[in-house]
């Protein structure tokens, strides 16, 4: 049964991608272009979208909450905050600078994050509520930076908070590919600790789980993976609070076989929704972050209430 | 290292006197400003030209073009699909990182810059070098150079006016000190109130313009069409409000089209008198 379920989604990721290369903003583009342009922004929205996925599956059972997605501690505004200093800066001419200072940004919220949990003994919703916090020092320090940055640029930057795959380049894409994965799969092979969050935090310790210890690395995982993320594709909202309920709901609770499903669906997602981007209102181009919200918030509302039908 | 910045350096200029020696063919423009312009070094072949970004409508001809996307944010794919062999863009303008990617791409890009009169000349120049119309871009500097320069001479005998330019509304945006709309207002012999600034569009409050207290406050409209000029007109009335300042006492807010301002070609010229015209009802 679940095999075939794992089928079902590998053959319509397959099919994503396939749509993803061969329609654009332009029809009859030659092989080479293709690779140069598509390939890689595909291959961007399938790194950006397993990670965000991944990472707001975690998230929302560290903190035994379904509202929490990849943004919720935080870190994502490190990364915001990271890049406009880079636009302010003048980093933003080399195709690197933007993408490196938001992820300096994004690893600066994260330390002060786990020093946070290090110094005091937290519980979850403490730490929680931090997250929420730094959230809106980072989003007011891009809000300082957008009024005193060149308007260009500051353009440019509010383009990319709202998701932008266009920065995409073949190199680039690769390394945070395989970087995604790595850690992705080291989220992965702790799932059934993760399982244990799930019971909540006095009955995790009850079995055994180092609960402050396991949880910091988490935090540390999932940061670096959702630092990666907006550091190369920008802050595309709603995916990573979506993607797990929808897998939650394909094959339950546990994490050995969510996860991974997590990482197929988010993939299919972002390559549909950077798709629906490049292609709906052309040659303009939308922000993708719009697409999913635009998309995913019905869909989401719709998944609930059926779940309350059928409970019913 | 020397040596590779010498080898740098050389390619560099093989490569440019080896693209500018032949025609370029396939142009496309990322800037309606540079759309005007390249289209006055074409004159009647504007068959040449094969794309341009979006609100590029003079001459009319090149509305009929492929539409690459606004400027700030244009479609790489639907550029490179256009198989250019030469592309304008501008610096202040256009995203760095996309023309980055389009020289990744191989694709033989211009970058101009405008933000003085000085370095408007200098744009006309690099176009038409680029363009292999050499004579013909000396004569259109000189004939910029002229006009201009009889502009300058009939505003000589004014008493210098405090002048405001907005170019946007919520939050007010102005024209600052490094804008070639500044050396405009210089040629007019009138002072721009925000030319001190620091950066090239600041974004004052209405606070601190009250206390410029500029003579003229002068309002771009950057759309032909009626509905956006009735949103400009708002603009107007929001200044009246604020009866400390002297342009509002004296009635002295003015909607102008931007358009032939706001690109720097040849149409300056008509934008300049406009312009003045415009100021000249101060100044009797």
């Amino acid at each position: 049964m679940i095999i075939k379920k794992y089928l079902f989604s590998f053959i319509v990721l397959i099919m994503a991608v396939y749509f993803g290369v061969s329609f654009g903003a332009t029809s009859g583009l030659d092989f080479d272009s293709i690779v140069q342009l598509r390939l890689p922004r595909v291959l961007l929205a399938i790194s950006s979208g397993m990670s965000l996925a991944c990472a707001g599956a975690v998230l929302q059972a560290l903190f035994t909450n379904p509202l929490c997605d990849p943004y919720t501690l935080g870190v994502s505004s490190g990364a915001a905050l990271g890049a406009a200093l880079g636009i302010v800066l003048g980093f933003e001419a080399w195709f690197l600078g933007l993408a490196l200072s938001a992820f300096i940004g994004a690893l600066a919220f994260m330390l002060v994050l786990i020093l946070i949990s290090l110094k005091t003994r937290l519980t979850n919703l403490t730490l929680l509520l931090c997250g929420v916090m730094l959230g809106f020092l980072g989003s007011s320090g891009v809000a300082i930076c957008m009024t005193i940055g060149d308007a260009q640029g500051m353009q440019n930057a509010l383009f990319w908070l709202m998701g932008d795959l266009s920065r995409a380049r073949m190199h680039g894409v690769l390394l945070t590919l395989f970087v995604s994965l790595i850690l992705i799969f080291m989220l992965w092979r702790k799932s059934t600790q993760l399982d244990a969050f799930l019971m909540g935090e006095e009955n995790a310790s009850g079995l055994g789980v180092s609960v402050p210890k396991l949880r910091r690395q988490f935090i540390f995982l999932t940061s670096l993976l959702v630092g990666l993320s907006v550091a190369s594709s920008g802050m595309i909202g709603f995916l990573g609070l979506i993607v797990p309920h929808f897998s939650r709901k394909l094959v339950g609770s546990l994490h050995f076989n969510m996860i991974p499903f997590c990482i197929i669906w988010g993939a299919v997602a972002l390559v549909l929704a950077d798709l629906m981007a490049r292609v709906l209102l052309k040659p303009y181009e939308l922000p993708v972050g719009v697409i999913t919200a635009f998309v995913g918030a019905p869909l989401f509302i719709w998944m609930i209430l059926s779940d309350g039908r059928s409970r019913n | 290292m020397i040596q590779k910045i010498i080898y740098f350096i050389l390619t560099l200029f093989l490569v440019s006197l080896h693209i500018f020696a032949q025609e370029p063919k396939r142009i496309v423009t990322l800037v309606p400003s540079l759309g005007e312009l390249v289209a006055d070094f074409l004159r009647d072949d504007l068959s040449k030209i094969v794309g341009v970004s979006e609100y590029t409508d003079y001459p009319p001809k090149l509305k009929l073009k492929e539409s690459i996307g606004p400027y700030y944010k244009f479609n790489i794919e639907k550029v490179v699909s256009l198989k250019p062999d030469l592309i304008f863009a501008t610096q202040d303008g256009n995203a760095k990182d996309q023309i980055l990617h389009l020289r990744e791409l191989g694709l033989q890009v211009v970058v101009v810059n405008t933000t003085s009169l000085s370095e408007v000349y200098q744009s006309i120049d690099t176009v038409g070098n680029a363009l292999g119309k050499k004579e013909m871009s000396s004569q259109m500097i000189a004939q910029l150079k002229r006009g201009i320069e009889n502009i300058r001479v009939r505003n000589k005998k004014h008493a210098v006016k405090k002048v405001l330019l907005q170019i946007g509304y919520q939050p007010l945006v102005v024209a600052g000190k490094r804008t070639f709309l500044n050396d405009i207002l210089d040629v007019l012999n009138v002072q721009n109130v925000y030319s001190e600034s620091r950066m090239s569009y600041p974004r004052p409050s209405f606070e601190d313009v009250i206390q410029k207290n500029p003579d003229v406050i002068i309002i771009f409209a950057m759309d032909k069409n009626l509905k956006s000029f009735y949103h400009f007109y708002r603009w107007k009335r929001e200044w009246l409000q604020f009866k400390q300042i002297n342009a509002v006492r004296q009635n002295q807010i003015h909607v102008i089209l931007g358009d032939t301002l706001l690109r720097p070609t040849l149409r300056l010229l008509e934008g300049l008198s406009m312009l003045e015209k415009t100021l000249g009802t101060v100044f009797q």
